[in-house]
């Protein structure tokens, strides 16, 4: 590692960069850059149609300024939307195909693509800049008649499943960084379990941003038909560069009658240094429709990294008796910015949501809790039950809670609790006097206060989740 | 797509009402500053405009038809009699009444204390208060760059001037009334108070804005409270408007070290009403109870906008906003909890709790804290439901009729806001007030 890495270097593990050849575009954004990605990845007229309509709506529009976050002007025309490995073959045959080094990138990152890892347990699809490297235990997935792949594979093998599907939850115009990603998405992951298949494995996503200059834009589409289930988990890293790098996602989940979908984040793209120079924007935009009865989405999320993070996981709770859940925590330290938070829209009768957000703010970051209870008038019956709360390590940070409650009909019971308050001195003190020592007992009460969220999570991402709040308080407290 | 309406024109009448007070206030001598100040504010105001519903802070509320209607200036008239007008009417108290926005001293008593200055605004400009008046007015609040606050600033007619000598305890409640009668349809009352409280001085104050039904008037009140080190200020604003009246209020309060301030803001009435609420804790130590009550019902709109600014260490601060609502009633709820960096120490609560009746009563409700520092307590929540059915059967079983239950559960779940009301007939004539909502 270069000697001018400072204290955050030693927090962020995953900061190198891998030399591999790859076949990048020019920078800037015109309809010209849309149709050659689109033909780079050989796909289907509608989805060039879908994204020029995406990007001719995003033309005209402002870029919104309205969170609680502050960030120079982004320029549009000094990123490459394109990056891809090479040699990316049109169609990976095999992993055997992909460059050694792309591979070891995965290795060194903890996520083993390799099949004779396939004992792990967990499917994984790649993501690696633009495109999707490789997917594992497809063959499995496949006898239950499960479709888990790249989104551009997808585009090009099941057409119909992804028009039907793509920007029903997410509209290419939802709001200006969903129509930027509509325009220029370029990979993503794509998962459909059909009526009544419970995914035998936890499906997961890891995407890495490695080129200098580009911008990752990827689109994740999961469909769960009457009475599936699956549950899946993202994560994500990038290298230390000073400058600032755009990740403007988009997810949609679709769950029908009886179905299930758990999503899991831990995100840890590069925070930028202590001065807050560099890192990534993670401005993403998530959202689930509870479209079927009894159906039921969960997002847990794990935001420990990126220089600011801008997103709101959302459900849309269409079906009677369905259940939206959120599950939270945000850590910021150094001069990391988070404006980050749920919606829950309750549209069907004895629909139920439960929001719990922790937030943990150190040093110089700024961290906000914004989420919105909706519940319409024919929500009859509705419940929400919301918990943000705050803590703060530092007397320079800046927590805030910004929640809007919308209530229109009488049948609703809707609860918001919130507090705020700095780590208790007094258990501090209590286990520092039992032989812990600072740190450690900070770390102790952190995993503590996130606990109600940890226990969300799959198993080894709770793990990791744990591991990864440790380092980052590491170079927090003290 | 369509460049978005952010903002609306300032009405075209509105030039004429300034125009209007102006040539008035030349005709009785109002001083040079004071039509320079008018002037100052109408440009501002016209300069940003009145907001959609597309500004944060007006975001569920749509003032279109408040700036659509026509309205008049206060005209000087005599009523014979307006006891009937006041439902809470209350012994023992100093009493200011304004009808249709003048000055009525045939109807007010006031019982002179010695170090108690009262005087309406327009004999405080005249004589010996006008500089310390002018100074006041000419001070820049958190606020002044709200619409409504300019409009005041440009157009206000009638007002007080209350000024606590330090160490003072006033012994009588200052009760300020500003009733509508109806018999000037449309007009227009823009109240200007402001209270000077000394170091160590106690007050207890009282502003009730009251209409006969049918009075489509529109209030546009600004209450301005400087109070000073130790001094202990109870000020309670009462608003039981005619359901036909528009209704906006602004409140600011500046607290210096160690002093305590109680605010309630209870309402009953007019059409649509917005409270905005500020509440600075700039001295050291400052203890703030702010409570609110509020039922609507019919097609009513309230809108609390509330903003705790705790600058310093030590500050104390306690919010607990409860209301009712039925039929169609709106509610919105905005509080804000500031904590400044240096504010350590600093103990805010927060709570707004919701009732609704009716099916069809919508709450929007937005506690919000921002804090910047980490030596602090905060807590907010919010609620809303509807009456626990268990409640209502046991009541019926025990032999209350449904209705009567109803009412009895509503009333409960408001009292802990009106049990804070230390001012026992004060606290019984608000109790009373609550009654009328009740049908009795």
């Amino acid at each position: 590692m270069p000697d001018t890495m400072t204290s955050t270097a030693d927090s962020y593990k995953y900061g190198f960069v891998t030399a591999v050849e790859a076949d990048t575009i020019q920078k800037g954004l015109n309809e010209d850059v849309i149709r050659l990605i689109s033909s780079k990845k050989q796909e289907p007229p509608f989805l060039l149609e879908f994204r020029l309509k995406a990007y001719r709506w995003w033309l005209e529009q402002v870029e919104p300024r309205w969170a609680h976050v502050t960030f120079p002007p982004i320029d549009y025309q000094a990123i490459r939307y394109f990056s891809a490995p090479k040699p990316a073959k049109p169609k990976l045959g095999s992993l055997s195909e992909v460059d050694p080094e792309v591979l070891a990138t995965f290795e060194r990152l903890g996520i083993p693509l390799g099949e004779q890892k396939r004992l792990s347990g967990v499917a994984v699809d790649a993501v690696f800049d633009s495109v999707s490297v490789g997917t594992t235990h497809k063959e499995v997935l496949a006898k239950h008649g499960i479709v888990f792949c790249s989104f551009s594979e997808a585009a090009r093998e099941h057409p119909a499943l992804v028009e039907s599907y793509l920007g029903s939850v997410v509209p290419f115009n939802d709001n200006y960084f969903a129509a930027l990603n509509s325009a220029v998405f370029t990979d993503g992951s794509f998962v459909f379990i059909p009526k009544g298949v419970k995914c035998p494995m936890d499906l997961s996503t890891y995407f890495r941003i490695n080129a200098a200059e580009t911008g990752q834009f990827e689109r994740t589409l999961i469909i769960a038909e009457e009475g599936a289930s699956v549950s899946y988990v993202e994560g994500c890293t990038a290298p230390m560069r000073d400058e600032n790098q755009l990740h403007a996602a988009v997810v949609e989940l679709i769950a029908l009658d009886d179905a299930t979908v758990k999503y899991s984040t831990v995100q840890n793209w590069y925070p930028g240094d202590q001065d807050g120079k560099g890192g990534i924007y993670n401005f993403v935009t998530k959202r689930g429709r509870c479209a079927g009865r009894n159906s039921k989405i969960s997002w847990t999320q794990v935001e420990a990294g990126a220089a600011i993070t801008w997103k709101y996981p959302s459900v849309i709770l269409k079906g009677d008796n369905s259940v939206g859940e959120f599950y939270s925590v945000a850590l910021t330290n150094h001069c990391m910015q988070a404006d980050t938070g749920t919606k829950m829209i309750h549209l069907g009768r004895n629909t139920r949501s439960t929001i719990v957000s922790k937030g943990i703010a150190c040093e110089r970051s700024r961290n906000s809790y914004r989420g919105l209870v909706r519940i319409t008038p024919g929500a009859e019956g509705a419940r929400n039950y919301s918990q943000c709360d705050s803590m703060l390590v530092g007397d320079a940070c800046e927590a805030n809670t910004f929640p809007y409650i919308e209530v229109g009909n009488n049948t609703a019971v809707v609860e918001h609790e919130a507090t705020t308050s700095k780590i208790s001195a007094e258990q501090l003190f209590y286990l520092q006097s039992r032989g812990l020592d600072k740190e450690a007992a900070v770390s102790l009460l952190v995993n503590g206060f996130c606990k109600d969220v940890f226990k969300t999570l799959p198993l080894e991402f709770s793990v990791e989740a744990v591991r990864l709040l440790e380092m980052k308080l590491e170079s927090s407290v003290g | 797509m369509n460049a978005v309406v952010t903002r609306l024109a300032v009405p075209d009448g509105y030039a004429g009402l300034l125009a209007a007070v102006l040539r008035d206030g030349a005709g009785r001598g109002e001083p040079e500053w004071l039509a320079t100040r008018r002037h100052g504010a109408f440009d501002r105001l016209r300069a940003m405009g009145f907001p959609t519903t597309r500004a944060e802070d007006w975001k569920y509320t749509n003032i279109r038809s408040l700036l659509d209607a026509t309205f008049t200036l206060p005209r000087r008239e005599p009523v014979p009699e307006v006891k009937s007008l006041i439902p809470h009417h209350l012994e023992d108290e100093n009493e200011l009444i304004f009808v249709d926005g003048c000055y009525a001293p045939e109807h007010s008593r006031f019982e002179p204390e010695s170090g108690l200055h009262v005087v309406s605004l327009e004999d405080g400009l005249r004589n010996g208060d006008g500089e310390a008046l002018r100074q006041r007015l000419a001070e820049s609040l958190p606020g002044d760059d709200s619409p409504f606050v300019c409009l005041n600033a440009a157009l206000s007619g009638c007002g007080v001037y209350v000024r606590v000598d330090r160490g003072v305890t006033v012994s009588k409640r200052i009760h300020l009334l500003f009733l509508t009668t109806g018999l000037q349809p449309g007009v227009m009352v823009s109240p200007r108070v402001v209270v000077d409280v000394g170091a160590g001085a106690q007050v207890r104050l009282a502003q009730s804005h009251i209409g006969r039904s049918g009075a489509a008037a529109f209030t546009n009140v600004v209450t301005d409270l400087h109070v000073g080190d130790n001094a202990n200020v109870f000020y309670t604003k009462v608003q039981s408007e005619a359901p036909e009246a528009y209704h906006c209020s602004f409140v600011r309060s500046r607290q210096a070290a160690s002093s305590v301030v109680t605010l309630l803001d209870f309402t009953i009435g007019a059409k649509l009403a917005r409270n905005d609420l500020y509440a600075g804790l700039d001295g050291e130590g400052a203890e703030l109870h702010l409570d609110g009550l509020y039922a609507v019902r019919g097609r009513q709109l309230v809108d609390h906008h509330t903003t705790v600014d705790h600058r310093v260490p030590r500050g104390l601060s306690r919010q607990i906003y409860k209301g009712i609502l039925n039929d169609s009633a709106r509610v919105v709820f905005n509080g804000k909890v500031l904590v400044r960096p240096g504010a350590k120490l600093t103990d805010g609560y927060q709570i707004n709790q919701n009732l609704l009746l009716s099916r069809s009563a919508t709450v929007n409700t937005k506690p919000q804290l921002e804090i910047a520092n980490d030596d602090v307590k905060c807590t907010h929540g919010a609620t809303i439901g509807q009456i626990n059915e268990d409640q209502v059967f046991y009541l019926q079983s025990r032999g209350i009729a449904k209705d009567a239950a109803v009412a009895m559960l509503s009333r409960a779940f408001v009292e802990d806001v009106l049990f804070l009301v230390h001012d026992k007939p004060l606290q019984e004539s608000l109790r009373a007030l609550l009654a009328t909502y009740f049908g009795k």
